[in-house]
């Protein structure tokens, strides 16, 4: 991963925890217990899960409407498409779904990933457009103002950017495409080439909006979608003995959809309790009963979606390199000029051994009766080539190695109240090769990779081998005396 | 807006080099990706761990797993691992291809073949050794007569071979016919292009259409992502990485499901007279008494590897290493009839991984084949032979050999290695067990071939360069002329 999305997952993460904190600081755990106990499950749960499914099977019929100039796709395919994603930003970081949906509608449908990504993206700025309308409505119908009318004004922002955006790229692609081929010139070649493209698989993927009853069409199954994801906040609430008030549940669903935009751990853990009771609490609700409503809706929004994906991965064989592999793949890509291309440069040397390495190494290769100077320098190159190799492993099993040398290492301790490293040399052989040689199978599997490629490099090393070449000048039968 | 070829051509090992130089002798044009580097021969020779840092897949560790893990190793550079073999040479014996017939309906027969082999030969300079033995083959010459068994001198891709002993390291003097000396100086005067440190992440297909790829080329300071758009793709990646990008492409039809390898159990054995196997080419013998479920021949020899096969039982072994002079090795090898997998990481775009479970014929062939091996090996001469199996000691007489005519070899105390596999992306008509067509074309696309290792419906048997190189051609000579 790279530094910034490793920022970004910390972030979320971080996030995560504050919110989390933000829901649970003020309350008395004995009052949620109580009020989860006293709720009724049957028949709301069950009603909730279907309302939201049944708006996922409205994505799905988006969806495939979305694609559907380039791509002939079932509704089932472009749901499993959806759930995909939504899945996948339950269980994986960064919003790494929608690269995952993205990837998922490509091989399915054979789109170029930009313009199945500039679908998602069209999507999602739809959904913001309808919450915020359904929002206004909710707002209309309830007397509340302060912070949700605050965060409304922001959202709006935001969409109104957006949706001008998306105008713009159904209205005026043609122009959108000169404009970037222009700008892009001010940074050079690749600049304008790389721009040019990924803006014009973007007006592709709105393409679909261009005739005006599609938008609408589209515009309406986005509205529908959001009604059934009301229907499960709807039917959660006389789950908790609340009066069930479409106008509540639209407000909670809203504010609660579009505070988890906010960066977060997968599946929108923290943000999404917070924002769904701070909603309730603005009518009224108790703390301690808003927030069991809004774990009680997570749980219908995370466990039906995250196991129908898991399934979708399953039966697909979809894999998440392939997602991740797709977004390396949507970030506009460069155009070789093949013809002039410098040759690639040589392959990383050796790293430096960590100290374990150089002492399991020192351990492993035999003694000689090379001048210290020269063991010194063999060693030095033995262990950097294994810590190399051991690097080059598979990660599988790179990290099963990294597990057991630290069980070594502790046993070590506890055996020899030192650490492996600090262990006199000929206690440290004897101990290495109880491992690598003796009758337990793991610890000989465990130090396979590390002997062998320590046995290798040392005897390929040009001093070994001469000294080597001097010392078999005996007969085999006098060599073999000395052992 | 992307760059552009005719016909990619994807890895540049035995495979891709016969279909590029085949597709730019008729004209089209070629561009080779391949992920490794490219070396002049004055690179080659070096020392094994700077040889497997530059010229092998991970830098070597590229073990398959299973009950019993099996080190297994290929090229990674310009000419994939026909670059650091040993150019053995072996058509396919009739047998095997009616079997391929019976089996998977594979539409070849050995004449139409034969005209492939022929060409391959002429190119590659195949033939036997011209002057005296070497002493390792001496020697294993007078163990086979004396036990009476048949057997052949195996031909070679290197003609004029200086007995350099370096043919896993790159041939230094350009005897050994690698990819980039025979075929690729052909091809690149018709105007194929190769373009190294370019690997392919991803095959981009729509519909049954592929269009091209997304390869991070390595370039110094950065990698660069970039998409190359081709009318048609053939897939030459090896065994392990063809069935691995499909895979991470979207694309499943039977692929990676069949993974077939020789497994390979090598042997030292010690003897009394001066064999110097580090001074002279390896065995070039093989017994072909017990074809084709067992071989028995000659391996590659150097200090660092003969520790290698001692390692099993070092603290008993390690001694023998000053006897270096006088200790050959050699492999028993089966035809392999377990099966295995390949699957590509589920993170990264790298990472391979491979299983493989012995069957237990292939235990039992590789029992008896050390049992016969070191018969052999006594009746020689030898005053030791040294099984790469843990707990075994040296075998001393042909009691102690025959014991593994009737006993199994301890499972789980095996070293095996293999440097052949295959079959993990299988052609023929059988459409319920195959990937591609009889020509390689992959089932369900109509401009995406495959054309390497991965291809031989099952395992040979017998080296497998030879075959590749000639099904690759057969089925390049057969998309010319059909297109
Ligand atoms: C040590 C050793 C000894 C052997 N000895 C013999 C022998 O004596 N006789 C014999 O017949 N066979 C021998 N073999 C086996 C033989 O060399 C192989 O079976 C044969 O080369 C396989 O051909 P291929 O085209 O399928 O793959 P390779 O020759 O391995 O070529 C594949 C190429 O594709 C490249 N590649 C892989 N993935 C990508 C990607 N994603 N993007 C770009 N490039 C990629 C690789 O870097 C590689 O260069 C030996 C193999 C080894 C390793």
């Amino acid at each position: 991963m790279g530094s910034r999305r490793w920022l970004f997952v910390v972030l979320g993460l971080a996030s995560s925890a504050g919110f989390l904190w933000l829901a649970f600081a003020r309350l008395e755990f004995d009052d949620v217990r109580a009020a989860f106990r006293q709720a009724d499950l049957v028949p709301w749960l069950p009603l909730a899960a279907l309302s939201y499914l049944a708006g996922h099977f409205v994505r799905g019929l988006r969806c495939r409407l979305l694609a559907s100039q380039d791509a002939k796709l079932t509704t089932l395919t472009a749901t499993n498409v959806v759930v995909l994603g939504y899945a996948v930003n339950n269980i994986a970081p960064a919003r790494l779904g929608e690269f995952a949906r993205a990837a998922m509608l490509t091989q399915r449908s054979g789109l170029p990933y930009i313009q199945s990504l500039s679908l998602t993206f069209l999507e999602r700025i739809m959904d913001g457009l309808v919450m915020l309308a359904l929002l206004a409505v909710a707002l209309w119908a309830l007397p509340v103002g302060g912070w949700v009318t605050t965060t409304m004004e922001f959202a709006s922002v935001v969409f109104g950017i957006a949706f001008v955006g998306v105008l713009l790229a159904v209205t005026a692609g043609d122009y959108l495409v000169r404009f970037a081929g222009q700008v892009g010139q001010i940074g050079g070649r690749r600049v304008h080439d790389r721009l040019v493209h990924a803006v014009n698989q973007a007006v592709q993927g709105v393409r679909y909006l261009r005739a005006p009853r599609a938008a609408l069409v589209v515009v309406l199954l986005s509205g529908i979608v959001w009604l059934f994801e009301a229907g499960m906040f709807l039917c959660l609430l006389p789950a908790f003995g609340l009066e069930p008030s479409p106008w509540v549940a639209l407000l909670a669903m809203t504010v609660t959809n579009l505070g988890i935009l906010v960066p977060s751990s997968p599946g929108f853990i923290g943000p999404f309790h917070f924002f769904c009771k701070e909603a309730l609490g603005v009518v009224g609700v108790a703390e301690a009963v808003g927030l069991s409503y809004a774990a009680l809706v997570h749980l219908t929004f995370y466990v039906p979606i995250t196991a129908w994906g898991v399934v979708i991965l399953l039966v697909h064989g979809f894999h998440l390199s392939s997602a991740m592999q797709a977004r390396a793949a949507a970030s506009p890509l460069a155009l070789p000029d093949l013809d002039d291309m410098p040759p690639p440069p040589d392959l990383p040397p050796n790293p430096e051994a960590r100290e374990i390495t150089r002492a399991l190494c020192e351990a492993l290769v035999p003694v000689d009766s090379l001048s210290a100077e020269s063991r010194h320098e063999v060693l030095l190159e033995t262990s950097a080539f294994v810590e190399g190799q051991l690097e080059a492993l598979p990660a599988r099993l790179r990290v099963l190695y990294q597990m057991g040398i630290l069980g070594v290492r502790l046993i070590t301790r506890i055996v020899f109240v030192r650490s492996l490293c600090g262990l006199p040399l000929e206690r440290r052989r004897r101990w290495v090769e109880k491992w690598a040689y003796g009758s337990f199978g793991l610890g000989r599997q465990l130090f396979r990779a590390i002997r062998a490629t320590a046995l290798l490099a040392y005897y390929e090393h040009p001093l070994v081998r001469a000294e080597l070449a001097a010392t078999t000048k005996l007969r085999p039968k006098e060599a073999s005396s000395r052992d | 807006m992307t760059s552009r070829a005719q016909v990619l051509v994807i890895g540049s090992g035995a495979g891709g080099s016969v279909t590029a130089l085949e597709l730019g002798r008729a004209g089209y044009d070629v561009l080779i990706l391949e992920e490794g580097n490219r070396y002049e021969f004055s690179d080659y020779g070096q020392a094994t761990p700077e040889a497997m840092r530059r010229l092998y897949r991970r830098r070597g560790m590229t073990p398959i797993l299973g009950k019993v893990p099996i080190g297994y190793v290929e090229g990674a550079c310009v000419g994939g691992s026909t670059e650091i073999n040993s150019g053995f040479w072996h058509r396919v014996p009739q047998e095997i291809l009616l079997r391929w017939k019976a089996q998977f309906d594979l539409d070849v027969s050995e004449g139409e073949l034969g005209e492939h082999y022929d060409w391959a030969e002429e190119r590659l300079g195949v033939g036997l050794w011209k002057t005296e033995w070497p002493k390792s083959t001496q020697v294993f010459a007078r163990g086979i007569e004396a036990m009476g068994w048949s057997y052949s001198e195996v031909p070679r891709a290197a003609p004029g071979c200086q007995q350099s002993n370096a043919c896993a390291r790159g041939c230094p003097t350009g005897s050994k016919q690698g990819m980039s000396r025979a075929l690729l100086p052909e091809a690149e005067s018709h105007g194929v292009r190769v373009l190294a440190g370019a690997r392919v992440n991803r095959i981009l297909e729509r519909s049954g259409r592929v269009q091209g790829v997304v390869a991070t080329l390595r370039r110094e300071g950065r990698n660069q992502l970039v998409r190359i758009d081709a009318e048609h793709v053939f897939v030459c990646c090896g065994p392990t990485e063809t069935p691995a990008l499909l895979l991470r492409s979207g694309i499943r039809f039977h692929v990676g499901n069949s993974l077939r390898i020789h497994p390979y159990l090598k042997v030292a054995a010690r003897f009394d007279e001066r064999i110097d196997p580090n001074e002279s080419v390896l065995p070039l013998l093989q017994v072909k008494e017990f074809w084709p479920e067992l071989s028995l021949g000659g391996g590659f020899f150097s200090p660092g590897q003969l520790a290698m096969t001692l390692s099993e039982n070092w603290p008993a072994n390690r001694g023998h290493m000053a006897d270096s002079r006088y200790m050959p090795q050699y492999y028993v090898g089966v035809r392999g009839t377990g099966r295995g997998w390949v699957r590509p990481t589920v993170f990264g775009t790298e990472g391979t991984l491979t299983r493989y479970e012995l069957s237990s014929d292939d235990l039992r062939n590789l029992s008896v084949g050390l049992a016969r091996l070191s018969e052999l090996l006594i009746a020689a001469g030898a005053k030791e032979v040294y099984p790469s199996v843990w707990g075994v000691g040296p075998i001393r007489n042909q009691m102690d050999a025959v014991r593994w005519l009737d006993e199994l070899l301890p499972k789980n105390a095996l070293s095996l290695v293999t440097v052949h596999a295959f079959s993990s992306c299988p052609s023929g008509e059988l459409r319920k067990k195959c990937a591609t067509d009889s020509q390689g074309r992959v089932y369900g696309y109509e401009n995406l071939y495959l054309n390497d290792a991965s291809i031989l419906p099952d395992s040979p048997g017998v080296n497998p360069q030879a075959t590749i190189m000639a099904l690759a051609r057969r089925n390049t000579l057969h998309f010319v002329s059909a297109s």
